[in-house]
């Protein structure tokens, strides 16, 4: 007779249990129909994004008959989900990202070139380099939602029309340090590539080929001309985001090279401000800043890339973009800046319309991401340690090259 | 050689307990002085005031004729064993023992040679290099007695330091110390609460009762002679069987009363007699007139308990007493008891060993 | 019950014997075909063969059919100006066969190309397998495609005709059920054995994310297996690794009887209920542990992982070719990482042994509020105290150099120079970190017996002396682990450097722990990060073995 027979029925289930499961996974997998339940799509939008996102989803929804169902994640996370999620399956067929991963992406065969069903209408659609931005290898990898990139913001009542040169701003802020303004100019960040690549660029440089010598001659020149204006006390040494906001809202700072979300730290107050194209170098070099564009990819492992096509097409298709320029965002769709616009987002579309001519997409080569460390260290000794230039761009150097190994 | 005075020494804590009242005592040189008396009686507190443990609030301390109210301890020039030996348990027995030369700077041959003298007089040469956990609680007591000695200390100070150690070793330890102060002859102050400690150690005996000194002389005077009723109850081993009646039933237990007891029994009113219990005897009822005579006392009683304890017996009875509750008493006698439970005796107690007290709280000797 | 054990030993041992029987006979019959595996198998080879012209496109393995096709999509009509455009109008499939190639179109239609396009890979129960992925430029040029079409490279892995493998897994498994079941009746006595053992085969059955990770450590161990130009290991594919864990218990059980001879194990009921604790260890530290330290001996690019040894090693240990002042290199840090733990430590402890004497002291008024007062630092979270900390050491803006201006003194740049950043991260720290060791000599302090200050005093001994002769080697046996303890929080403490000074100037206050995150998260280099993570592991023990003979020693005074 059987002693105890919890643990042999307990014992006997669980068997049964594992070998259904077993059987579960080596079922059938038959090509899937094109008109699968429901397209799965990532984002890390928050707030008014997100509600905006959603609602185009709503329509899309309405329209085709295809639920969409989307996964809000953190923005750091993304990255990571994705890579290790989508090579087991268990990725979604689209997603909303920056365009700097697009390489990385390629690469570890993650993402499905788009070009295949491109138009030569849907092409003019859109801004040239925000497509430019999101092919690799000449591949256009993903449709363009919206693009940032640097301006120049500044308090209407300390400088009632913006400056067009550096020679322009050094004179103006120096009246108004006169004044009790004590700063002139200030980026969040002095020493990320980020906020120092328009001066790169202006003078003819580019990060990723700084083993030419046409390239560390600009660098060696764009961070001299910086440290010039640190020494003038034009530009505060030690700076981050939240300080930057306070000393231009409290009168302390006259000009501030920023992004578009800038704006969400000027929005509370009742300043009276403006933004503006950057201005130019002394001898009519402009300053080119990167551009950075948010687009929606699609799955390489997705099972319905016609589906995917049609939701990233309409995610970023005229009706959503519209819906987004009303509320301040820069979307890619090229028609609707000819659109009129609103007192209050005139001056904003325009500049960065204007802007956008000036910039240079951030490459979304998958070995720029070895740059940005070196070149930090580059700037913070060079801009805040009063090292010498040369030494730092030949360890900067020697520290690129190590880490292609 | 030391002598040591303390006049109405007195000590109170700031929230107003006054834990010793107006010791008076005068150590002669030589002597072992035992403070007794009940826990709580303030024998330790005095003993600290005496090291410079404890602040004194009032009266004075002269050692060799000086006031050391002010002085720290080091400058008393006193050693003292503390109940719990104090033993510094991260050093060795000889480094215990040498701390207070090394502080005061010895060279070190010296240390070495004061060590090893004090060691080999109290046995414990080769203990010292264990540390104290390596060490049973006797040569432990050893250790921290010749961490007293070591630096010739005027007035040696104990603070019950039998009391950790069992009864075996309590016994053998007592006989040591003994030993000890008979060949060093040094000034000692040694507090205990137990009376047999006392009575055999010191040479005169203190008792304290709530801070206040009840008697002060040799053992054998507090024991042969109490000034009160506490000293009376407090001092010998099985202790004084006491009752207090009043005066008229008194004298019926005693016949034809004279001397101390007239004198006594001439108040009114109520007042306690006691007696030893080695000094009464017990009989058949019917040989009771043969026994006794004139002033003893005597007692009707029960017995309700032997105790045979070998060399002698201890039996306790039940006496009765016209018109009040038994009074329970305790007799000794030599070897085994013929008494047995239950059996009616008849208690004699001669007349030079009554002693008489009044019923009040002082309960002081009537003579 | 002395006979009955010999029999129950023999249903266990069988079961173990025959799991491990089928393993074998599964395993190979090729299972290389089998689910995910086969397709990670599959790109493997394919990115590890590039093509080098038209004849490498007819490749046969053995005992299974790969199939490739080149797909071109190419543009009809005219060439737009943008690149990134190829509308598809119709395309051809090639294939070479030696020689020339011919190339011979077919019309496929886009319903067909889209019906197979899970890109990567398609797994049907027929067994085939579906790759698909773009030709790099070079194998363009090879392939005299330098034009700016898409280019696609198919590869169709056919297994063998039969696949054996659903029956046996099927049969084995009951067996395996019966065999186990009847190993358990048997068993009876060793209930708590048996059921703490059916415990730890059900939470593997449930838990895939398990499966998940054992088949990442699988691609590690075959993508070293690759790199050796081994044949490729049979990898086990996930629906075999069901069953298998499934008689896992059975094998150990099996074993425990083994070493048990039958008799029930005294501390069997330890073993229940240590086994929750048992599994959930493993799964939270062990295997991430293992896997850890398999990753630092890869390289890992873009998803894959490349076995290269020690190399690693050599390069971490040998200074990474900088010179012994330079930041990245790491004896450097090292350095950096000790003094900065040196430091720390030092203050943590002379602080916190200051402020617990202080607060020993009789009749000190207001002790709980100074108690309490004084913890506050340790209960706020360090990320905060941090940031605040940064806030306060602002060159313009901070607090501490606005007292310094109140009082006159010239402000200092604090993060421009080594020992200002590392000025500024001792300070958080030690502010963040005097608390603990406070309340450990407090308590310790309460501990030494009042009469040995007593008997001190009779010797004539100053506070100094009974400080450093008594107080101080009685709290050692207290002191000595909270000071290991603290050093080894210390040294890897991320927070504060990171926060605080990030590393400022230029990496040279970043330790050990913020260096190996650089490398992981900034650079993208996580077999070097792991590496990095191995090597400090190693000192961490080493110097917790060292400092356990310390401890030791030092609770002998009280013991």
């Amino acid at each position: 007779m059987i002693k105890h027979r919890a643990p042999l029925l307990l014992s006997l289930a669980l068997c049964l249990a594992s070998l259904l499961s077993a059987c579960q996974t080596s079922a059938p997998d038959e090509p899937r129909s094109i008109h699968s339940p429901a397209l799965t799509l990532w984002h890390a939008y928050r707030g008014d994004e997100a509600s905006a996102l959603l609602e185009s989803l709503e329509r899309f929804r309405a329209e085709t008959g295809r639920a969409v169902r989307a996964l809000q994640l953190p923005h750091q996370a993304l990255n990571n989900k994705l890579q290790a999620a989508i090579p087991r399956g268990n990725g979604p067929d689209l997603w909303i990202g920056a365009h700097d991963r697009v390489g990385d992406y390629a690469e570890a065969g993650l993402i499905e070139p788009v070009g295949y069903w491109m138009t030569s209408s849907l092409v003019d659609q859109y801004f040239p380099r925000t497509l430019e931005a999101l092919s690799y290898q000449g591949n256009l990898y993903g449709l363009p939602i919206s693009f940032k990139t640097l301006a120049l913001f500044y308090r209407t009542d300390l400088s009632p029309t913006p400056p067009k040169s550096l020679a322009e701003l050094r004179s103006i802020a120096l009246s108004l340090r006169e004044r009790g303004v004590r700063w002139g100019l200030a980026s969040p960040e002095l020493d990320s590539l980020y906020f120092h690549a328009p001066w790169l660029h202006a003078f003819g440089g580019e990060a990723t080929r700084l083993h030419e010598r046409q390239s560390q001659e600009a660098l060696l020149n764009s961070v001299s001309l910086i440290s010039d204006l640190i020494r003038d006390g034009l530009i505060p040494p030690e700076l981050n985001g939240a300080l930057t906001a306070s000393l231009f809202t409290s009168g302390q700072l006259a000009f501030v090279i920023n992004g578009p979300w800038f704006k969400g730290d000027l929005e509370g107050t009742a300043l009276p401000w403006s933004v503006a194209p950057l201005p130019t170098l002394s001898d009519q070099r402009a300053l080119t800043p990167y551009l950075g564009v948010e687009g929606v990819f699609i799955s390489s492992y997705t099972q319905d890339p016609t589906g995917a096509w049609a939701l990233a097409q309409s995610i970023t298709g005229e009706r959503a973009a519209r819906a987004s320029l009303q509320r301040g965002g820069l979307v890619a769709q090229r028609a609707l800046y000819q659109e009129e616009a609103p007192p209050a987002l005139r001056a904003w579309r325009a500049t960065f319309e204007a802007q956008l001519t000036n910039t240079r997409p951030l490459s979304n080569d998958p070995r720029m991401k070895r740059l940005w460390t070196p070149l930090k260290r580059l700037l913070s000794s060079v801009l805040f340690f009063q090292a010498s230039p040369q030494e730092s761009l030949t360890e900067a150097l020697r520290a690129i090259e190590e880490q292609g190994s | 050689m030391t002598e040591v005075n303390l006049r109405a020494l007195c000590k109170r804590y700031p929230n107003g307990f006054e834990a010793v009242r107006a010791v008076d005592l005068e150590i002669r040189s030589g002597e072992l002085i035992a403070l007794v008396g009940p826990s709580g009686c303030g024998k330790s507190t005095t003993l600290r005031m005496v090291a410079g443990l404890e602040e004194i609030s009032s009266g004075e301390l002269l050692i060799d004729g000086q006031r050391m109210n002010e002085r720290p301890p080091k400058e008393r020039g006193v050693g003292m064993v503390f109940q719990s030996y104090a033993l510094y348990p991260h050093m060795s027995a000889y480094e215990n023992i040498a701390f207070a030369l090394k502080l005061q700077k010895v060279s070190t041959s010296e240390i070495d040679r004061r060590v090893q003298s004090v060691a080999s007089r109290l046995e414990i040469s080769e203990l010292l290099s264990r540390k104290p956990k390596q060490m049973s609680g006797g040569q432990r007591q050893r250790i921290a007695i010749a961490r007293a000695l070591i630096r010739e200390p005027r007035l040696l100070l104990f603070d019950e330091p039998l009391s950790n150690l069992d009864a075996q070793l309590r016994a053998h330890m007592r006989v040591e110390l003994s030993a000890l102060h008979a060949e060093l002859g040094a000034t000692s102050l040694y507090v205990t609460h137990d009376q047999v400690e006392a009575m055999t150690l010191a040479d005169r005996v203190v008792l304290l009762k709530a801070g206040e000194v009840q008697q002060i002389g040799a053992p054998l005077e507090l024991h042969d002679e109490p000034v009160n009723r506490f000293v009376a109850g407090f001092i010998g081993s099985p202790s004084m069987n006491l009752a207090t009646l009043q005066a008229e039933a008194v004298s019926t237990l005693i016949q034809e009363v004279s001397g101390e007891a007239q004198q006594a029994l001439a108040q009114d009113g109520a007042l306690s007699i006691g007696f030893r219990a080695h000094h009464a005897s017990l009989c058949e009822p019917s040989e009771r007139s043969a026994r006794f005579k004139a002033g003893d006392a005597t007692l009707s009683a029960v017995v309700e308990l032997v105790e045979p304890l070998g060399n002698e017996s201890l039996v306790y009875c039940s006496a009765t007493l016209p018109g009040l509750e038994p009074w329970r008493v305790v007799v000794r006698e030599e070897g085994h008891s013929q008494a047995k439970r239950g059996d009616a005796v008849a208690l004699t107690c001669a007349a030079e060993h009554l002693r008489y007290f009044s019923a009040d709280e002082r309960g002081a000797r009537l003579r | 019950m002395s006979a009955r054990p010999q029999l129950g030993f023999i249903a266990p041992a069988l079961c173990a014997l025959l799991s491990v029987c089928f393993a074998l006979i599964t395993l190979n019959q090729a299972t290389r075909y089998g689910g995910t595996q086969a397709q990670s198998w599959l790109s493997e080879r394919l990115a590890t063969q590039p093509i080098q012209g038209l004849s490498d496109l007819n490749i046969t393995l053995s005992d299974a059919q790969l199939e490739l096709k080149l797909i071109e999509l190419q543009r009809t009509g005219e060439p737009q100006s943008a690149s990134y455009l190829s509308p598809l109008k119709a395309f051809k499939v090639a294939t070479g066969a030696g020689g020339t190639p011919s190339l011979t179109s077919t019309t496929l239609s886009k319903e067909w190309f889209d019906a197979h396009w899970s890109p990567r890979a398609q797994w049907t129960r027929s067994g085939e397998v579906w790759l698909r992925r773009p030709l790099t430029p070079q194998e363009r040029g090879a392939l005299g495609r330098t034009g700016s079409s898409q280019l696609s490279l198919i590869a169709r892995l056919a297994p063998p005709a039969r696949s054996p493998l659903p029956w046996l897994e099927v049969t084995a498994g009951v067996l395996i059920a019966l065999l186990g079941v009847y190993g358990l009746r048997r068993w009876a006595y060793d209930r708590l054995v048996g059921g703490a053992l059916i415990g730890l085969w059900g939470s593997v059955c449930v838990s895939w994310p398990l499966l998940n990770s054992v088949s990442d450590l699988q691609q590690v161990v075959a993508s070293w297996a690759l790199s050796l130009h081994a044949p490729a290991p049979t990898l086990i594919p996930a629906e075999l690794l069901v069953p298998l864990c499934a008689s896992l218990p059975w094998l150990l059980l099996a074993i425990a009887h083994l070493f048990t001879r039958g008799r029930p194990s005294p501390n069997r009921v330890a073993y229940t209920y240590m086994a929750p604790t048992l599994i959930s260890v493993s799964l939270l530290v062990f295997i991430p542990f293992a896997l850890g330290v398999a990753l630092a001996f890869t390289r890992h690019d873009h998803g894959r992982f490349e076995w290269v040894g020690l190399e690693h090693f050599y390069h971490i240990l040998g200074g990474g070719l900088y010179e012994l002042s330079h930041p990245l290199n790491f004896y450097f840090t090292l350095g950096v990482t000790v003094l900065w733990t040196a430091l720390n430590v030092l203050l943590h402890t002379s602080l916190g042994l200051s402020l617990a004497l202080l607060l020993n002291r009789q009749g000190l008024a207001f002790k709980g509020l100074y108690r309490a007062l004084l913890i506050i630092p340790w209960a706020i979270p360090n990320y905060i105290t941090a940031l605040i900390w940064k806030g306060m050491f602002h060159q313009q803006y901070g607090l501490i150099n606005h007292s310094l201006g109140l009082f006159g003194l010239t402000p200092v740049p604090w993060m421009s120079s080594f020992w200002g950043s590392m000025t500024a991260n001792v300070t958080t720290n030690t502010w963040l970190g005097f608390p603990f060791m406070m309340v450990v000599c407090l308590g310790a302090l309460q501990s030494v017996p009042r009469d040995l200050y007593e008997a001190a005093d009779l010797a004539g001994a100053s506070p100094w002396v009974k400080f450093r002769h008594i107080t101080l080697p009685l709290l050692i046996p207290a002191l000595t682990p909270a000071i290991i303890l603290g050093s080894v929080w210390t040294f890897n403490m991320f927070n504060i450097i990171y926060l605080v000074s990030g590393g400022q100037p230029n990496g040279a206050t970043d330790i050990l722990i913020t260096e190996a995150y650089r490398w992981a998260f900034e650079q993208d280099r996580y077999g070097y990060a792991a590496a990095y993570s191995l090597v400090i592991f190693v000192i961490l023990i080493l110097y917790a073995r060292l400092t356990q003979r310390l401890s030791k020693a030092a609770e002998e005074v009280y013991s």
